[in-house]
Parts: structure tokens; C-alpha cells; sequence
């Protein structure tokens, strides 16, 4: 009888908390699928009720901040990562959010100093070398991003980007042979980089 | 300065500075530093030597402005300067102090593709004129403007409202349009000085005055040392009078009818953190009580330091 009255509790009490973790699921998976097929405002939409509420509200800040930083709603996902970092400020994932839509916004410095918040964290951030070498050129620094970018193709040999940026570096400067040096290397590993293919044929 | 002015001044510099401090502030950041403060001076002495006029000799004036931008929300700026108008047949010179406030605040907002950027512009100048025309000029002038992100289109609508004693009150609006072309390299500008004293009398019979200020910036791509950073050719056309130039945060409170101006400048980038911008030229005036034609040839070094 005992077993009777807890089969019919669980089946009462139960089941909707497990339905409703299923629903979870369901609802990031749709998230997920809407994303995939761009429609970033549905794909906002469905995970929207998860910020204020559970143990994901900080990944749904961060994930609602990424899907209006794709809608070009800069202004909507500095909100919603800033709030991502309020609930963790350790968060990394957070401060390089942020400066996204800072950077669509051309607000260099403040995306600059929140990248470098994460270079303090972890000096070798990839990701954050790279955001930081876009707001060098986005300010005009040709020098600290020469500077930059040269020292990192040290950390990253085989990647293109960083030599890229070490190529617009020395063009702007005048550094014209360098330029076209670095920006050979460039088509070593990346042999149809137009960029490269057609500063080298100008 | 006297007490007066001391005061009219602190008044200005609360308003403006103030509001731009107070929006800043306004802004939650998790991790503010000293680093995020972008601190820039400038030290500027012009001098211009009259030519054909029958009361005016030479001009000289020094200046100082000490501006701060917090990351890219917003500023301000605080300013002096001294001048002293030569007279000639015996005349007092006129020995001027001004000062000068400004704050601006951007706003991002995201159906625009640029920022609106909300600026309050201060005058406060004060001179031993004896005749009190031009002493105790205040001025108060908001801007509205919008530069996209591309950095190739800009517009702004300014005005400003001067007050001098003897019975005149001066409002000026001044849209402006500018572009950028050639990769960044070159950009154009051209602002409309649409200029309406309230008292014709005080301003040379001159109810309404319009005028054309256009300038051609260059920047050349670095080579060696002795190379231009920039180069600026400018020129204005029609007539002005009572003008108040933002971009220079001047008031032209002591000149005649000016009717036109030409001048031509070039800029060095003497180390990473400091420039030296020299420009001469020549501005064309009438006064038109005397019925006075004259020139004045101008030369003015502005050196430009970020701290």
C-alpha cells in the first residue's frame, strides 16, 4: 500500500518538475535550431525567461547577449552581458561579450579595457589578442599594434590573422617592403587571402 | 579677473563640465581606472598684424586648454586665454581675459549608425574696452552632432547665444556637414555661421550676417620625421560678426564685420604623444562705422600633448 501512495505522490508532485526540466532542454535546443536558421529574435525569445530565474541565468545572459549582438542590438547585449559579469565577475566569457558590441560600436578604449581585464586573467588569451588588435587599428595605433602583433605571430607562428594585422601595421606606416614580407607570409598559409593577394599586386 | 566674472565663470564651468562629470558618472563600470582618462592639453599664441586699418595695429593671444575624455562616453574641457588689441592714434589697447568650459556626453543608440554626441559649450570674457561694447561677454552654446561608425559623414547643428552689455544679445546657428573620403585619409567640411544680433545698432547696421566656413583636412602616410602629419587649408566667405567658433573654442567678441578669411596649415607629430600644428593666413574686415577696409595677417602654433 505504502508503494501505492508513493508511486501516486511521484506521479502527482513528480512529473512536472520532470517535464519541466525536459522542457528546459527543449526550449535551448529550439534556441539552438532557431539560431542555426538565423532567426536570432526567436532564438532570443526562447531563452529570455531563463535570465531572471535558475543556475543558467548567467549562460542565458551571456547566450541572450550573443543572439542581439548578431541582431545588431549592441545596446540590448551590453546589457545583458554586463549582467552576465555582475552575477560572476570572474567571468572571461563575459568581459570578451562585451566587447563585441562595443567594438560593432566603435567604442575602442571601453572595448580595450575589457579585453585587457581578460589578458590579466589569462596573458595568452587568443581571442583577446585578436579583439585587441582590432581596437589598435579601429584607434589608429599603428605603432602599438606593430608592436602587438609582432610579438604575438611569436605565440601563434602558423596563424594568419595576427600577420595580417602586423601587414596593415607596417602599410600604414609607409613600411612598404615590410608590409608586403609579412603579408607573403600571409599567402603561405592562407593562399587565397585576398587582402594579401592584392596589396602584393598593387 | 573680478569678482563678477569669477563668479559668471564658476557658474559656466558647474553647468557644462558638470553635466558631462555628472552623465559619466552616471555609467556603471566594474573596473574603472585612471588609464580609462584620456588627458590632452593644448598651448596656443596667435599673433595677426593689421593691415590698412585706421584703429587697429596688432593682436596677440595665448591660450591653454586642458581637455579630458573618460573612454569614449564622453569630456570635457577647461580653458584661458589672454589677448592684448593694439590700437593705434593713441587709443587704450584692450587687454582680455577669457575662459572657457565645455562638456560633451555620446549616446549610442542603435538605430542610428553613429553616435549622437551632446555638447555644452561656456564663454566667459571680460576687457578693459572703455566703452564696454565688448566686456562682460557670456556665452552659452549646446551642439547637437552625429559621426557614423565608418567615420566618412558627420553633421551638427549648433547655436549659441552671446550676451553684451549696451543692449546686444546674439544668437548664431551653425549646421555643419563634413565627409570623409579617401580611406580615412582626406576629409571636408563646410559650416553655415547664420548670425542674428538683436540690436543692429550694436552690430555695425548689421541685422542678420551669413556666413561660409569650409576646410579641406589631408593626412599623409607617415615616412620620415620631417614629414607633415596633416595638412589643413580653410576659407570662409560671405560676412560674420559676433561669431563664436567651437572648433577653436574661440568668441570673436573684439572684430569688426569679417568678409572673409583664408589660411593654410600644417601639423607635425613631434613624438608618439605630442603634435605642433602652424597656420597663417589672412582674415578681411570692414568696419563699417568708419567704412574701414582692413586685413589682418595671422599666424598662430598651437602644440597639442597627451598625458
Amino acid at each position: 500500500m505504502k508503494q501505492i501512495i508513493a508511486l501516486l505522490t511521484l506521479c502527482i508532485f513528480g512529473m512536472p518538475s520532470a517535464f519541466a526540466t525536459s522542457n528546459n532542454n527543449v526550449e535551448w535546443a529550439q534556441s539552438y535550431a532557431l539560431e542555426a536558421n538565423g532567426e536570432y529574435e526567436k532564438a532570443a525569445a526562447v531563452i529570455a525567461p531563463f535570465m531572471d530565474r535558475g543556475e543558467d541565468s548567467e549562460f542565458a545572459l551571456i547566450r541572450y547577449g550573443w543572439l542581439n549582438y548578431l541582431q545588431g542590438n549592441q545596446n540590448d547585449a551590453i546589457r545583458a552581458y554586463k549582467r552576465a559579469l555582475e552575477r560572476n565577475v570572474r567571468s572571461l566569457d563575459a568581459r570578451l561579450g562585451i566587447a563585441m558590441p562595443l567594438m560593432a560600436q566603435q567604442r575602442w578604449k571601453e572595448a580595450s579595457a575589457y579585453i585587457e581585464q581578460v589578458m590579466a586573467y589569462s596573458p595568452f588569451n587568443y581571442t583577446a589578442h585578436i579583439d585587441l588588435m582590432a581596437c589598435e587599428e579601429g584607434l589608429r595605433n599603428w605603432e602599438k599594434l606593430e608592436k602587438h602583433a609582432s610579438d604575438m605571430t611569436a605565440y601563434y607562428p602558423s596563424d594568419a590573422t595576427i600577420l595580417v594585422y602586423l601587414a596593415r601595421a607596417y602599410a600604414w606606416q609607409g613600411k612598404k617592403d615590410r608590409a608586403a614580407s609579412v603579408y607573403q607570409r600571409v599567402l603561405l598559409r592562407y593562399p587565397e587571402h585576398l587582402e594579401a593577394s592584392r596589396y602584393l599586386n598593387q | 579677473m573680478r569678482e563678477k566674472e569669477k563668479s559668471m565663470f564658476k557658474h559656466l564651468y558647474i553647468v557644462s563640465s558638470g553635466i558631462a562629470l555628472a552623465l559619466i558618472a552616471a555609467q556603471p563600470q566594474l573596473h574603472a581606472s585612471e588609464n580609462d582618462w584620456l588627458v590632452s592639453t593644448d598651448l596656443t599664441t596667435t599673433y595677426g598684424n593689421y593691415s590698412g586699418s585706421v584703429s587697429r595695429s596688432s593682436l596677440i593671444s595665448s591660450g591653454l586648454v586642458l581637455r579630458a575624455d573618460y573612454l569614449e562616453k564622453g569630456g570635457f574641457a577647461l580653458g584661458g586665454n589672454y589677448t592684448v588689441l593694439s590700437a593705434k592714434g593713441g587709443a587704450n589697447n584692450i587687454n582680455q581675459q577669457g575662459a572657457y568650459a565645455s562638456g560633451h556626453y555620446n549616446l549610442y543608440f542603435d538605430a542610428l549608425p553613429g553616435p549622437l554626441t551632446l555638447r555644452l559649450d561656456a564663454h566667459a570674457i571680460s576687457n578693459n574696452d572703455l566703452s564696454r561694447n565688448t566686456d562682460n561677454v557670456s556665452v552659452f552654446a549646446p551642439q547637437l552632432s552625429f559621426l557614423n561608425y565608418g567615420k566618412n559623414f558627420y553633421f551638427d547643428l549648433g547655436y549659441a547665444y552671446s550676451t553684451y552689455r549696451n543692449n546686444l544679445k546674439v544668437q548664431q546657428f551653425t549646421p555643419t556637414l563634413g565627409f570623409g573620403f579617401n580611406d580615412g585619409a582626406d576629409w571636408i567640411q563646410a559650416r553655415t555661421y547664420l548670425i542674428k544680433p538683436s540690436n543692429a545698432a550694436r552690430a555695425q547696421n548689421k541685422s542678420s550676417t551669413t556666413a561660409l566656413d569650409a576646410k579641406w583636412m589631408h593626412w599623409f602616410t607617415p615616412g620620415s620625421a620631417m614629414m607633415p602629419e596633416k595638412l589643413i587649408v580653410a576659407g570662409l566667405a560671405g560676412e560674420r560678426i559676433y561669431a563664436v567658433d567651437g572648433d577653436a573654442a574661440t568668441v570673436y567678441n573684439l572684430t569688426d564685420v569679417q568678409r572673409g578669411s583664408a589660411s593654410l596649415g600644417v601639423q607635425w607629430k613631434l613624438s608618439a604623444d605630442t603634435s605642433l600644428l602652424l597656420m597663417a593666413g589672412n582674415e578681411a574686415y570692414s568696419n563699417n562705422l568708419i567704412n574701414n577696409r582692413y586685413n589682418n595677417r595671422f599666424a598662430h602654433l598651437n602644440i597639442s600633448t597627451q598625458w
